[in-house]
C-alpha cells in the first residue's frame, strides 16, 4: 500500500464522482419537482440503457438517431409514470408514492430479466480513443472523460434550467406551495410531468454512458441506490450540493475498496449515508425544510 | 382546532362504538355468524394441520406463517405509525445470525436464542433509529436502506470468518413425537398468534393510539402530549425486535443460516404484504402474507394447467414472474384500492352477513 496506489485511487474516484453527480441529479430534480424520493432511479437508468441497446444493436439505427429516439421514449415514459401511476396518489400524505416507486422498481427489474434475461450485453458509443495521464500510474480514459464531461454539462445545465427557465421557476414555485402555485395559473401536472421526463432523460444519458464503459446487465440498476448517497450528503433539495456529495462518496468508496477489498463498495457508500444522517440530516447545502417534509 | 377524535377518526376500527367487556371478546365471540364459523374452522384447521396436510402444504403454511411474523411488525411500523422502512431483511438477518451464534457457540436453549435474535435486532434498531427519528420525513426509508447494505456486508464478513460459505448448521428442533417440519409449524404458529394478539392489543393501548396519531400528523400529536420522537423510536425498536425473532424462527426452520436469503427484494416483499393486505389492519396483514407468499405456489399450480411450452417458459423464470406479479400488485393496490384486500374482504363478509337485506342496499 504505497502512496502511488493511494493517489491512483483518489484520481480514479473522479469518474466515479462524475457518475454519482448525474445519478444524484436524477434524485434531486425529481425530489425538488415532486417531493418524491424515487427508489426506482437505478431501474429507470438501466431500462434507458436497454432501450438504447435495442435501438442501436437490434434495430441497427445510427448512433445519433438511436440516442434521440431513446431519449424521446424515456421522456414519454416519464410523463406516463406521472399521469398513470403518480397522479392518482396526489394528495396522499406520507409514504404512498415512495412505496409506489419500490413497486415500479420491482416491476422494471423483473420485466427486464424476463425480456432480456440476465445476460451481459455491450453498448458501444463512438468515442475517440484518448488518454490523459495524471501520473505514471493514474490516467483518465476517454470513457472517464466522457462521464466527467457529462457530469459537468448536466450539472450546470440543470442548475441553469432550474434557476432561469420557465419550467424551473414554476417547479420551484410548486415545490414551495403547490396549491398556491396552481391557483396562480401554474399547470402543476405539466410541471410534474416535465420533472419526471427530465429526470428519466438525465438518468438514461448516464445509463448509456456507464453501460458503454462497463457492461449492460440488469445489475446496472444497483448504482441507482449508490447515487442516493451524494444527495443525502449534499442535501436532498440542493442541486449544487450533489457535487461535493458525489466527491465525498466516491472518495470514501474508492479508499475503502483499496483497504478492505472490492466487496466493501456498496457498504462503504451506505456507511457514508448513515453518518450523514446522524451528523447533518439536511445535508451540506440542503434547506431546513427538507427535514420537515 | 385539532382534537384527538379527529386524529383518530380514520381509525374507526380501533375506537369503534361497539363496547366489549374484554379484549378477547371480539376475537373469540365475533358478532356475525359467518365470522364465528370462520374463526372456529380456522382454529381447528390451524391446530390439526400437521396431522392431515401433506408436507408440501405444510411447507406453504410455514412460509406463510414466517411471512406473517414479518408482516405484523412491518404493519405496526408502516401501517400504524406511518414510518416507512425497508429494513426487514437486515433485521431478519441480524436475528437469525444472533440466534445461530448464541445457540451454537454459547449453548443457549431454543427460546433464549430466539429471544437473543430479537434483542440483537432491537438494539441495532434503536441505535440506528434514534438519529433517523430526530427528523421528520423520509429519512427512515433512507436509513433502513443504508442499514440493509451495511448489515449484509458485516454479516457476510462475519459468516465467512466464523463458518465459511456453508453457513451455520443449526440443531434440529423436534418437540416430543413431532418431526422437524411439524415442530417448525407449531413454533411458527405460536409465534404468529402471539404477534397478531400483540398487534391487536397494542392498537388499543396508549402506545397504539400515540402511533396512530403520529401517522396522522406529527405536529398535532406532539401538541396533544405525545412524545413523538420517543414513540417513533419505541415503535421502530419494537418492530425490530419482532423482525429479529422472525429471523431467528426463519433460521430454525431452514436449519442453515446463511446471508443469501436476506436480499433487498425480501425486504420489499414485506412492504408489499401490508400494502396488498391492508395498511394498519391485523387481519389484512394475514391476507397480505398469504397473498405474497402464496403467489409463487399459485403460479406453479396455474402453470400445471397451461400448455407445456408456456408452462416451461413460466417456471424457468418463475422467480421473475412472481416478483413481477407482486410488484404489479403493489402498484395496482396503491392506485386502485389503498385500503387493501382486507377492505374487499370486509365488504364481502358484510354483504354475506347481512344477506338478504344487505344485498338490496349493495344493488341500490
Amino acid at each position: 500500500m504505497n502512496l502511488d496506489q493511494l493517489f491512483a485511487t483518489i484520481v480514479s474516484a473522479a469518474p466515479l464522482a462524475g457518475l454519482y453527480v448525474v445519478i444524484g441529479l436524477g434524485w434531486v430534480v425529481l425530489f425538488r419537482a415532486t417531493k418524491i424520493l424515487n427508489f426506482a432511479t437505478g431501474q429507470f437508468l438501466m431500462v434507458g440503457a436497454y432501450l438504447f441497446w435495442v435501438a442501436e444493436a437490434n434495430l441497427h439505427l445510427p448512433f445519433v438517431v438511436a440516442l434521440v429516439a431513446t431519449l424521446v421514449a424515456v421522456g414519454l415514459l416519464g410523463a406516463f409514470v406521472h399521469i398513470a401511476l403518480m397522479r392518482p396518489l396526489a394528495g396522499q400524505k406520507g409514504f404512498g408514492p415512495v412505496i409506489l416507486t419500490f413497486g415500479i422498481a420491482t416491476i422494471i427489474d423483473s420485466l427486464v430479466h424476463v425480456i432480456f434475461g440476465g445476460n451481459t450485453d455491450s453498448v458501444s458509443i463512438p468515442l475517440p480513443n484518448v488518454s490523459v495521464s495524471i501520473t505514471h500510474t493514474a490516467a483518465f480514459t476517454s470513457g472517464d472523460l466522457l462521464v466527467m464531461g457529462l457530469a459537468v454539462v448536466l450539472l450546470s445545465a440543470t442548475g441553469l434550467i432550474v434557476r432561469y427557465s420557465r419550467w424551473g421557476i414554476q417547479m420551484r414555485a410548486a415545490a414551495e406551495d403547490s396549491l398556491l402555485a396552481s391557483q396562480s395559473g401554474i399547470n402543476i401536472d405539466r410541471v410534474f410531468m416535465l420533472g419526471w421526463a427530465f429526470t428519466l432523460v438525465v438518468l438514461t444519458v448516464i445509463g448509456i454512458a456507464w453501460a458503454s464503459l462497463t457492461v449492460l446487465t440488469p445489475d446496472l440498476e444497483n448504482i441507482g441506490l449508490n447515487g442516493l448517497a451524494p444527495v443525502i450528503v449534499g442535501g436532498m433539495d440542493s442541486i449544487a450540493g450533489v457535487l461535493p456529495g458525489a466527491i465525498v462518496v466516491a472518495l470514501a468508496e474508492n479508499i475503502s475498496a483499496l483497504y478492505f477489498g472490492e466487496s466493501v463498495r456498496t457498504a462503504a457508500v451506505m456507511v457514508v449515508v448513515l453518518v450523514a444522517i446522524a451528523i447533518r440530516p439536511r445535508g451540506l447545502f440542503g434547506s431546513r425544510s427538507v427535514t420537515r417534509v | 382546532m385539532v382534537r384527538i377524535s379527529n386524529l383518530l377518526s380514520g381509525a374507526g376500527r380501533l375506537v369503534g362504538p361497539r363496547l366489549q367487556r374484554t379484549y378477547l371478546a371480539p376475537v373469540l365471540f365475533p358478532r356475525s355468524w359467518l365470522r364465528r364459523v370462520l374463526v372456529l374452522v380456522a382454529v381447528v384447521v390451524a391446530i390439526a394441520a400437521p396431522f392431515f396436510a401433506s408436507e408440501y402444504l405444510l411447507a406453504i403454511a410455514i412460509a406463510v406463517g414466517i411471512g406473517l411474523l414479518g408482516a405484523v411488525p412491518t404493519n405496526l411500523l408502516i401501517g400504524v405509525a406511518g414510518q416507512a422502512s425497508v429494513g426487514n431483511a437486515a433485521f431478519m438477518a441480524i436475528g437469525a445470525f444472533a440466534s445461530a451464534e448464541t445457540t451454537l457457540y454459547w449453548n443457549w436453549p431454543l427460546i433464549a436464542s430466539i429471544l437473543a435474535g430479537g434483542a440483537a435486532a432491537g438494539i441495532v434498531g434503536v441505535v440506528v433509529g434514534i438519529p433517523a427519528m430526530r427528523v421528520r420525513g423520509l429519512y427512515l426509508v433512507v436509513t433502513t436502506l443504508a442499514l440493509h447494505y451495511v448489515a449484509i456486508y458485516v454479516l457476510t464478513v462475519y459468516q465467512t470468518n466464523r463458518v465459511g460459505v456453508g453457513g451455520f448448521i443449526l440443531p434440529l428442533v423436534e418437540f416430543g413425537p413431532l418431526n422437524t417440519q411439524q415442530s417448525s409449524y407449531y413454533m411458527v404458529l405460536v409465534g404468529a398468534v402471539i404477534f397478531m394478539i400483540v398487534m391487536r392489543n397494542l392498537l388499543r393501548t396508549r402506545f397504539g393510539r400515540a402511533w396512530t396519531a403520529i401517522a396522522r400528523d406529527e405536529i398535532a400529536a406532539g401538541v396533544l402530549g405525545v412524545r413523538v420522537n420517543r414513540q417513533k423510536v419505541t415503535v421502530f425498536g419494537l418492530s425490530s425486535v419482532m423482525i429479529g425473532i422472525q429471523g431467528a424462527l426463519f433460521g430454525y426452520y431452514l436449519g442453515v443460516v446463511t446471508i443469501d436469503p436476506f436480499t433487498f427484494a425480501l425486504a420489499v416483499s414485506f412492504v408489499a404484504m401490508i400494502v396488498i393486505g391492508g395498511i394498519g389492519s391485523t387481519f389484512g396483514t394475514f391476507i397480505g402474507a398469504l397473498f405474497v407468499v402464496g403467489l409463487p405456489y399459485a403460479v406453479t399450480t396455474v402453470a400445471g394447467f397451461l400448455p407445456a411450452n408456456i408452462a416451461a417458459e413460466l417456471t424457468s423464470s418463475l422467480s421473475n414472474f412472481e416478483v413481477l406479479l407482486y410488484g404489479a400488485a403493489i402498484v395496482l393496490f396503491l392506485i386502485l384500492e389503498p385500503r387493501g384486500l382486507v377492505f374487499l374482504w370486509q365488504r364481502l363478509t358484510a354483504a354475506v352477513a347481512s344477506w338478504p337485506l344487505g344485498r338490496s342496499r349493495e344493488q341500490g
